[in-house]
């Protein structure tokens, strides 16, 4: 398999996990409290409530121009503190402030006298002594399996180096210089999770943008067993059904199959989105103990979609309010209000806030508003569907509305059960009828963009039905989850090798060229000191030099570096002329990419025409004869990169060390 | 909704419906009636075509468009049509032929006399037939020459307007005759470029007409439509024509993203960025352009020229430049299409990039659709206006996916704006017309591109715009960079569009600058056309499409003609345009014309007169009465034409001289005829009359011919000789051995005077007579007369037939056909099967015996046929035909249409009664019947067969019958009916009550009372009231929801008719509320059917358990029901029933019980039954303490035996059934059971029913019984029936 880099583009997401893991450790070090009986819903909690805050804080940081990552961890710690303490008790009282923590104290003291587990799992009998539950080792395999597919397609993305992956990496490149939207007028919460990813695990920004797609998937699947987990009450077999069908099957829905590993902010907004709707319909699932905090809770969810899409936010949530009214019942009528009020506060706060921007540069904010509830960048095909699109859109109405009618007659006997499931197939419809009309600030392409997700949801809950009426009315059959799951996992992979044989084996691969580009500029990064050297590429690769090092383009190194060069090496020892002539002083190395015999696909991502080439192979030549040190730094396929040394041993860091 | 409502609604749907047929229709008519109009028209320009000359071919398909643009009748001709009927229309002006030499001499004869009687001929190409000369204007004594040297064609008139002087194609070879071949008079309208004394175009005036000759062998091709086109318009002067009028200017690739770079030759000359002079040079410039000749642009933008062809489709180009305008930062390209917003110019469609959509780029159409998508999505987040509704192609090209893509993507787009030469699969060679590929566009292409023009885009240009007055041109704001240097590769498949270096403004190399060439085009092409209109281009293809889509009258009147629109099709800029060609000297009498009509005109210099531009406000150009346009001519046509022949006879004896040529003459001599003589005389004066008859004998002997002189003699001397009969050897010998046509005419100038001397020999010559003559009917009646008889029967049917095979007639086929009647009477049928009478009125006499031969082999339906044309065939027999045949309404209408005119003929009537009744129809039979007297024994009979049958009929046959014929009952039979009826039929009302008991001491109470109401189809609607009366149980412990209940209720049940072969099917649903106000329902339905050997059904009905904690607790039940039973009435009676019972709280139970029956005896009477029976029951609850219901988990029992059984269920008479068992118990160890239940009427139509349930269990039981009492109500109205369609018929 023609995959480059399998190692540092995992390494984000691993080191993400190990950062979870190190979270979860903190929190059930402070928190001692009875474990947690479903961990996948205490991780989705978790992700919804933490991961909407940290969008929230990176967002007014950046207003302050104090984003980075010191800053956020702080606050985080802050809040975790606040958490601790509790809200309520914000106003400083000394005496329960000592009590506390000598509460604390003496907790984390017990546990380690005790020889108590710090972490729950080890809690339990000592036949069960992982009580991890299947659910949630289920989730994660499910949500690894969604990763490797994806993984699996990158050798037929496109994503690398396309103009789109450009505009994201200024995107990236802006947001480290504190611009939350610059003159593009893009809505940045997904580029700020991917900013911040990429802080926190200490990869490069390039490969943040590479590898976010795979983080995303991770976490959506993660949400989406939950969600189905939440919404059913079935532990494992509903919500892996759906996760997997989402995880694996390309042919649902219209997509943009090029890029499927092309990060999306519906597919951000999608993880809050759905944590939202769980606590719309079942708010006790938010902090049912504090209203207070229930509140607080939606008023950041929905800031944290606000600012990653406004589609999500004033497209696909108004619709879920509505539906969701009627089926409301009379006791959590106030928490649906509350989540109304939460959902317009947090709106009107963001959308002035960049009112306010937008008026600030000078930018027409009609004009933002529009250019984020339509994407012109967003298109889906229907070619790698299963079933065209009209017959799929007809089949899924047509089971919804049995489903419906059937819920509708189960619900009258158990309202709790059905009621939140049939909300939800109603509103998917209500999504597609909208789309329908052609009111012309709803973008269909967004709406497929996502659809795989609902489809997912909704298939699962129709398949949730059959299955409960078959073990409640029919015949009752159990099968162990430790059964099941591997019986559903093997049945998925067969039915999506055997449904999409055309996908899996195109043979027409991408070049590995943009990749390797990619692996020279993180292996040229990770060995020299930042603006210690250079760089000479094609003009569209500057925003990877951006914030990093120096960047000379082809035609200024053939025109202008061999007069820099000579009157550099004849001043060389005189510093005050340097002093004087700044212009003339070269970087202490120069890295210069050659491609050879690149395929059309690639030269029209990266422009170099074949007389360039040459005269910057001549140019390496006359610099190699006049003295100067041209090493062969990386060489793969196509790409070689040469280094002039200029000054030697004061560019890389090991030489320097 | 009402009956009036509803009726409204569908009245309005019709209108609906027929208001749109009638507009779908009337868009086809305006579409295709101009088609067959125009092919009614006579043509004014014909054009000859050689099938074998490819420039021939060619021409006549490139004028055939151009006259279907410009409307005017035209017509392709082949010469060898021309050549066999060579006359022409007087309509007809100008004719088009490439070649002469195919023509003969009549078709020379006529293009000469066409043209001299003023008609405009047309050699479109060099004419090289030496005999055309004449026409040609070719000298007499020429030799024909050719040059091969001479190129190209110099203008010296304009042929076209605004092109004198100017020259095209410089490097193609005319290849044609010298100039010193032609006559000096001669008007040379071009010349050769290379060769200025070589002769190009020429007009040479004959007569009152002229003949126009290319004389070239350019091919001519699409661009030069025009110039051929011209021609004819020599010859069409006062012939009016529509024309767009609409000259469009496109800015391609405008708006687009501009850059800071800083190419030539800008750069040198103001030293500006690409951006700054897109933006603050060419396009003020461009403005001031658009002012000064009131121009309406329309641009078209396009968004990148990165090669994105996959998602996501990006605007990094689009909106990267930015500029500072008006102190604010603005994304440049957005700046620049508000600019054209602002001005109003039409903003319409490059691409989102300018990869064209081609398949081979995009690979298939779904990014090529997903790229418009993203385009689109960028208009409405911009507000770049309405979508667009025109579009160009990037670089032109686009194939037949791309349009579909282009479609379906942007659905408003209209017109596609491609180019108007080049390849069709590419994108190109379109017409204004619907695209060839995608018919929901139409193509507005364009025919010419830049900011300079040359002679030949002036050529190709006013080629188009001559007979369209459309000129549809693009430009590009980057025109100017795209410098002749090998770096630049934007020109791809075209030419530099800068290729002389010109500078935006300052002259080079002597040229001026582009901006002020582009003034100099416009300049031009306004004082040559000053009617010239610039129009957006959806403005202007608008209008084209309107006129291409509409059909035009031509109509003469005296020189001119009058034109109007006769399509349907409403234009939708009301102004029209025509042209018109008039010559200078009757240019004084069209403008007096055009200010009596008081139109708007403007005129041009056109091949030695003007070319009128003309705007009238309707769609017509109608001319006053006898304009008396043309000069006209001092002589009559027919003396031009006597003139101009003398001149051709000058012109053939001139060329004769000079080529000095012989004429081959024929000479013919006739034949001499022979004489004959003659001498008998002396012979017979010397009494040697057997010498006579001898010599005369050989005379007649040797003559092939009859000489009735010498023959008459012969006879004679013969019988003088009394040798008469010899004669008939004589006439032998002649028949057998010279000629039996001679010997025939001997024989019958023999039979003037004499007879045949015996029968032998009258039959023998009759024979061959007829033979010889067979179409000769006398002689055929005269055998007919004579040898009638079966001795001659082979010979006799020979004779007729073949008479009849020779002459076909009627009266030879009566003949045959009696002969067939006679002789061979089975050959009749054979005959004249699948013959009409109606063809055959000869045979009408014999129509009877035609008639029983059909009948008797058989063939029933023509015997009937036949039988209408005899008089003696009685009724019966014909109506016991068509009842044969099965073609019972035949025979109705026959009878009723008989019995009309005998309405006594109680035979008749009888049968056809009988015939009815015999097939099923009994009401017909009845009908009929009725009207027989009482006493006639068919009617004893009758009456007696019905009242056995009555009651096994429909009731609506037994009702219709009670109602119109009841005189045919027996009054028992009629009372009977009448009482099942009102069982069957009638509304009912019924009290019931039950009663069970359980040793819970939990008792139910359930009363009911139902009115059952049947509709007109014997469905029943039962509506009832319920009460019911629910106790607690006894249980050890408390149960807070264990009391008592009273429930109210009302219960609804439908049931489909009963009686028929269908099932039965019912569905129940019910609302109770009992004292604590909650409300339960009951829903149910079932379906059962029977028949002689089983009976089955299958109910489900879902309640509440109706017991006191059940009630309390709202707990429901459904139970599903099967019942299958079979043997009822037999010996062995066997019956099955599953039950499937589950209740809310989410038990359920299922059962079987079977039960097996022997019937010691079969009837009504009193009889006993042994029987077995088995019960088996599961469950997945166990609820002994029955709270709230009594289920246990699993039950089985078994035992038997005895029925007793009194009557029949559902008989209306006494009913009753014990029945006595000890069974075995798996619950309770044992129990016994008895039931029983009973049916009896109190009164006639009131009956009592009971049912009554006992066990003695130990464990469990329930006993109870239920009592019910049903009246049938008394019928108040009339029996209602279907209508008959014939009840009418059969009345007085």
């Amino acid at each position: 398999m023609n995959i480059p880099y399998t190692d540092t583009i995992f390494l984000g997401i691993i080191r993400m996990l190990l950062w979870i893991l190190f979270l979860y450790v903190l929190k059930r070090l402070f928190f001692k409290g009875k474990p947690s009986q479903n961990q996948v819903k205490t991780m989705g909690n978790l992700w919804a409530f933490y991961g909407s805050i940290v969008l929230v804080v990176i967002y007014l940081l950046v207003q302050f121009n104090s984003y980075d990552l010191l800053t956020v961890m702080a606050l985080m710690f802050v809040f975790l503190v606040m958490r601790l303490v509790g809200f309520e008790n914000l106003r400083f009282k000394g005496e329960s402030w000592v009590r506390k923590r000598r509460t604390i104290l003496l907790n984390v003291i017990e546990n380690v006298e005790d020889k108590d587990p710090i972490i729950d799992v080890r809690k339990s009998e000592a036949s069960k002594r992982f009580s991890v539950k299947t659910g949630f080792y289920v989730a994660t395999a499910a949500s690894i399996v969604a990763v490797a597919a994806r993984f699996y397609l990158m050798q037929y993305d496109n994503y690398q180096l396309s103009t789109a992956w450009f505009q994201e990496l200024n995107i990236l490149k802006a947001l480290e210089d504190q611009e939350w939207f610059g003159s593009n007028l893009v809505l940045t919460g997904q580029y700020a999770f991917m900013s911040f990813y990429g802080l926190i695990t200490g990869i490069s920004t390039e490969m943040a943008l590479e590898s976010f797609a795979l983080f995303q998937v991770f976490i959506l699947c993660f949400v989406i067993f939950w969600f189905i987990d939440a919404m059913t009450n079935s532990l494992v077999t509903i919500p892996l059904l759906g996760t997997l069908a989402f995880a694996l099957f390309f042919n649902l829905a219209p997509t943009n199959m090029a890029q499927i590993t092309h990060s999306k902010s519906t597919f951000m907004a999608m993880s809050f989105l759905l944590p939202a709707i769980i606590f719309i319909r079942k708010p006790w699932k938010l902090y049912k103990e504090r209203p207070n905090g229930y509140f607080f809770g939606m008023v950041c969810i929905f800031a944290a979609i606000a600012l990653i899409d406004l589609y999500t936010l004033v497209i696909l949530l108004p619709p879920f309010f509505l539906v969701s009214l009627p089926f409301t019942r009379k006791r959590y009528i106030k928490y649906y209000f509350k989540a109304l009020g939460a959902y317009v506060l947090s709106s009107s706060l963001v959308l002035l806030s960049y009112a306010y921007s937008a008026y600030e540069k000078g930018i027409d904010y009609g004009l933002f508003i529009r250019s984020n509830l339509l994407s012109v960048s967003a298109s889906t095909t229907t070619v790698n569907m299963a079933l065209d699109y009209d017959s799929t859109v007809f089949a899924f109405q047509v089971l919804s509305l049995v489903a419906v009618i059937v819920m509708f007659f189960l619900y009258r006997n158990n309202s709790r059960k059905w009621v939140s499931p049939m909300v939800f197939i109603i509103y998917v419809n209500a999504l597609v009828l909208w789309g329908k009309t052609g009111f012309i600030y709803f973008d269909n392409d967004l709406l497929n963009e996502i659809s795989p997700m609902l489809l997912a949801c909704s298939l699962s809950f129709v398949f949730y039905i059959a299955y409960y009426f078959l073990n409640s009315k029919v015949i009752r059959v159990e099968i162990s989850d430790a059964v099941s799951a591997p019986l559903i996992f093997i049945l998925f992979f067969a039915l999506a090798y055997f449904t999409q044989q055309p996908l899996l084996q195109r043979t027409q691969k991408r070049g590995t060229l943009s990749k390797n580009i990619l692996e020279a500029y993180e292996k040229v990064k990770d060995n020299y000191i930042p603006y210690g050297y250079a760089v000479v590429n094609a003009n569209n690769l500057i925003p990877i030099s951006r914030g990093s090092h120096h960047f000379i383009s082809y035609n200024d190194f053939v025109e202008n570096y061999p007069e820099r060069d000579s009157v550099y090496f004849q001043y060389k020892d005189d510093k005050d002329f340097l002093v004087r002539n700044t212009e003339y002083i070269l970087p202490n190395s120069l890295l210069i990419f050659i491609y050879e015999n690149v395929s059309s696909e690639f030269a029209a991502k990266v422009r170099v025409s074949k007389e360039t080439n040459k005269n910057v192979l001549i140019e390496i030549d006359r610099l190699r004869k006049k003295g100067r040190e041209v090493r062969l730094f990386y060489k793969k396929d196509n790409l070689r990169v040469y280094e002039i040394v200029n000054n030697p041993g004061e560019a890389k860091i090991d030489e320097l060390l | 909704m009402g009956r009036s409502k509803y009726s409204s609604y569908i009245f309005s749907w019709c209108v609906l419906l027929l208001v749109t047929m009638s507009f779908s229709c009337s868009s086809d008519n305006g579409q295709s009636e101009g088609a067959v109009t125009k092919a009614a028209q006579d043509p004014l320009v014909i054009y000859l075509v050689d099938e074998q000359m490819e420039f021939s071919l060619s021409y006549s398909e490139h004028m055939a468009k151009v006259f279907d643009y410009t409307k005017i009748p035209y017509e392709i001709q082949t010469v060898q049509e021309f050549n066999s009927y060579p006359y022409y229309e007087s309509a007809l002006r100008v004719i088009y032929v490439n070649n002469t030499e195919p023509l003969n001499a009549k078709a020379k004869d006529a293009l000469l006399e066409f043209v001299a009687e003023g008609g405009t001929l047309v050699f479109p190409s060099v004419n090289e037939d030496q005999e055309a000369g004449f026409l040609s204007g070719i000298k007499p004594d020429a030799f024909y020459i050719y040059d091969s040297e001479a190129t190209g064609i110099t203008f010296k008139a304009n042929i076209l307007p605004g092109v004198k002087g100017k020259s095209i194609y410089p490097l193609k070879t005319n290849l044609s005759f010298k100039g010193d071949n032609f006559k000096e008079d001669v008007i040379v309208l071009a010349t050769s470029t290379s060769d200025p004394s070589h002769p190009v175009i020429l007009e040479n005036k004959i007569g009152n007409g002229q003949v126009i000759h290319f004389n070239t062998s350019i091919l001519f091709e699409k661009p030069d439509r025009g110039l051929l086109y011209a021609a004819a318009l020599k010859g069409l002067q006062g012939v009016p024509y529509p024309i767009v009028n609409a000259s469009t200017i496109m800015i391609d690739d405008f708006p687009n993203p501009v850059y800071d770079v800083e190419p030539e030759p800008i750069k040198s000359e103001l030293g500006i960025t690409q951006a700054q002079y897109v933006m603050d040079v060419w396009w003020p410039d461009m403005l001031k352009v658009a002012e000064k000749f009131d121009i309406d642009y329309s641009v078209y933008p396009c968004f990148n020229y990165d090669r994105i062809k996959e998602p996501p489709f990006v605007f990094t180009e689009w909106d990267r430049h930015r500029s500072k305008r008006a102190q604010k930062e603005v994304i440049s390209s957005n700046w620049l299409m508000e600019q054209v917003l602002e001005n109003q110019f039409e903003m319409a469609f490059h691409g989102y990039n300018h990869e064209s959509l081609i398949d081979s780029i995009w690979g298939g159409k779904e990014y090529m659709e997903s790229a418009l998508i993203a385009a689109r999505k960028k208009w409405k987040v911009n507000r770049f206006g309405p979508f667009p509704k025109t579009y160009v192609p990037p670089s032109n090209d686009i194939d037949s996916i791309g349009l579909v893509a282009l479609a379906n993507a942007m659905p408003e787009m209209e017109f596609m704006c491609s180019i108007y030469e080049g390849e069709l699969a590419e994108g190109g060679g379109r017409e204004y017309d619907v695209d060839p590929f995608e018919p929901r566009l139409f193509d507005f292409p364009r025919v010419s591109s830049g900011y300079t023009f040359n002679d030949f885009k002036i050529y190709n240009q006013e080629s188009l715009y001559l007979f369209t007055g459309i000129w549809s041109h693009f430009i590009h704001p980057d025109d100017v960079y795209q410098l002749p240097v090998a770096s630049n590769t934007s020109a791809g498949d075209y030419g530099y569009r800068n290729a002389q270096r010109l500078n935006w403004y300052k002259p080079n190399n002597g040229k001026k600058g582009m901006f002020h060439q582009w003034n100099d085009y416009l300049q031009f092409v306004v004082e040559t056309h000053p009617s010239t209109r610039f129009l957006d281009v959806y403005t202007g293809a608008t209008i084209t499409k309107d006129w291409r889509q509409s059909d035009y009258e031509y109509e003469e009147n005296g020189s001119v003609f009058n034109v109007k629109k006769s399509s349907k099709n409403q234009w939708r800029h009301r102004d029209y345009f025509w042209n018109m060609y008039v010559e200078k000297n009757n240019e004084t009498k069209l403008i007096q014309e055009l200010e009596m009509l008081e139109v708007n005109y403007s005129r041009t210099a056109f091949f030695g007169g003007f070319l009128y531009t003309i705007e009238t406000p309707n769609p017509e150009f109608i001319f006053s009465k006898d304009p008396e346009f043309q000069g006209g001519s001092e002589y009559s046509l027919d003396e031009v034409y006597s003139q101009v022949k003398k001149q051709l006879d000058q012109y053939a004896i001139d060329r004769a001289a000079a080529s000095s040529g012989d004429l081959y003459v024929e000479t013919y001599e006739p034949e001499q005829p022979e004489v004959v003589e003659d001498s008998v005389a002396w012979l017979v004066e010397n009494e040697n009359l057997k010498g006579a008859t001898d010599m005369l004998y050989e005379r007649l002997d040797k003559l092939d011919q009859m000489d009735t002189a010498i023959f008459n003699d012969y006879t004679l001397y013969l019988a003088y000789q009394e040798r008469a009969n010899e004669v008939w050897s004589f006439f032998e010998e002649v028949y057998s051995e010279k000629s039996k046509q001679l010997a025939l005419d001997y024989v019958n100038h023999y039979l003037i005077e004499e007879y045949y001397p015996n029968e032998e020999l009258n039959r023998l010559w009759l024979g061959r007579m007829i033979e010889n003559d067979m179409a000769n009917t006398d002689l055929v009646r005269q055998y007919i007369s004579q040898f009638y008889s079966t001795e001659y029967q082979a010979e006799l049917r020979r004779v007729i037939q073949r008479h009849y095979e020779a002459t076909g007639s009627a009266e030879a086929y009566a003949m045959f056909i009696r002969y067939l009647l006679d002789f061979e009477v089975d050959e009749v049928t054979v005959e004249l099967k699948n013959k009409a009478p109606s063809s055959y009125p000869l045979l009408y006499p014999m129509a009877t015996g035609i008639t029983y031969a059909f009948s008797d082999s058989g063939m029933i339906q023509e015997a009937l046929t036949w039988a209408d044309y005899s008089s003696e065939i009685d009724m019966k027999t014909k109506l016991q035909w068509w009842v044969d045949l099965e073609a019972y309404n035949k025979m109705e209408s026959v009878y009723l249409e008989y019995i009309k005119n005998n309405p006594l003929d109680y035979e008749v009537m009888a049968f056809v009664s009988k015939a009815w009744y015999d097939i099923g129809e009994y009401e017909r039979g009845s009908l009929i019947a009725k009207r027989l007297p009482e006493a006639d024994t068919s009617k004893v009979n009758f009456k007696k067969q019905f009242n056995t049958d009555a009651r096994y009929f429909e009731p609506d046959v037994q009702k219709f019958l009670m109602v119109k014929t009841p005189s045919v009952y027996y009054p028992d039979t009629l009372s009977a009916l009448q009482k099942e009826m009102r069982y069957n039929e009638n509304n009912s009302i019924q009290y019931n009550t039950d009663y069970v008991v359980d040793n819970f001491k939990q008792s139910v109470w359930n009363n009911s009372v139902t009115y059952n109401l049947k509709t007109k189809n014997f469905n029943q609607h039962s509506l009832s009231v319920t009460y019911s009366d629910i106790s607690d149980l006894v249980l050890n412990n408390f149960d807070a929801n264990n009391v008592s209940h009273s429930l109210y209720g009302l219960r609804y049940r439908y049931q489909t008719r009963g009686n028929t072969e269908k099932p039965i099917f019912y569905a129940l649903g019910g609302l109770e509320q009992d004292d604590l106000s909650t409300t339960f329902f009951t829903i149910g339905a079932g379906i059962s059917k029977s028949n002689q050997k089983n009976f089955k059904s299958l109910g489900y009905t879902f309640s509440p358990v109706k017991t006191g904690p059940a009630i309390s607790r709202e707990v429901y039940w459904g139970e599903l029901v099967g019942y299958y039973e079979s043997g009822y009435g037999k010996t062995f009676q066997t019956s099955f029933s599953p039950v499937l019972t589950h209740y809310t709280t989410g038990a359920v139970e299922g059962a079987l019980t079977g039960r097996f029956f022997f019937n010691t005896k079969k009837g009504t009477g009193s009889r006993f039954s042994p029987y077995a029976e088995a019960f088996v029951s599961g469950a997945n609850e166990n609820q002994e303490d029955g709270n709230p219901y009594w289920i246990i988990d699993s039950r089985f029992y078994g035992g038997g035996g005895l029925a007793w059984t009194y009557g029949q269920v559902q008989s209306r008479k006494l009913y009753v059934r014990l029945e006595a068992g000890a069974f075995y118990d798996s619950y309770t160890d044992n129990f016994i059971r008895f039931t029983g239940n009973f049916a009896f009427p109190i009164k006639e139509f009131t009956y009592v029913t009971g049912q009554f349930e006992y066990f003695n269990q130990a464990l469990y039981y329930s006993n109870g019984f239920q009592f019910g009492i049903k009246h049938f109500f008394r019928r108040r109205k009339e029996y209602g029936y279907k209508p008959r369609e014939y009840e009418e018929w059969y009345e007085e």
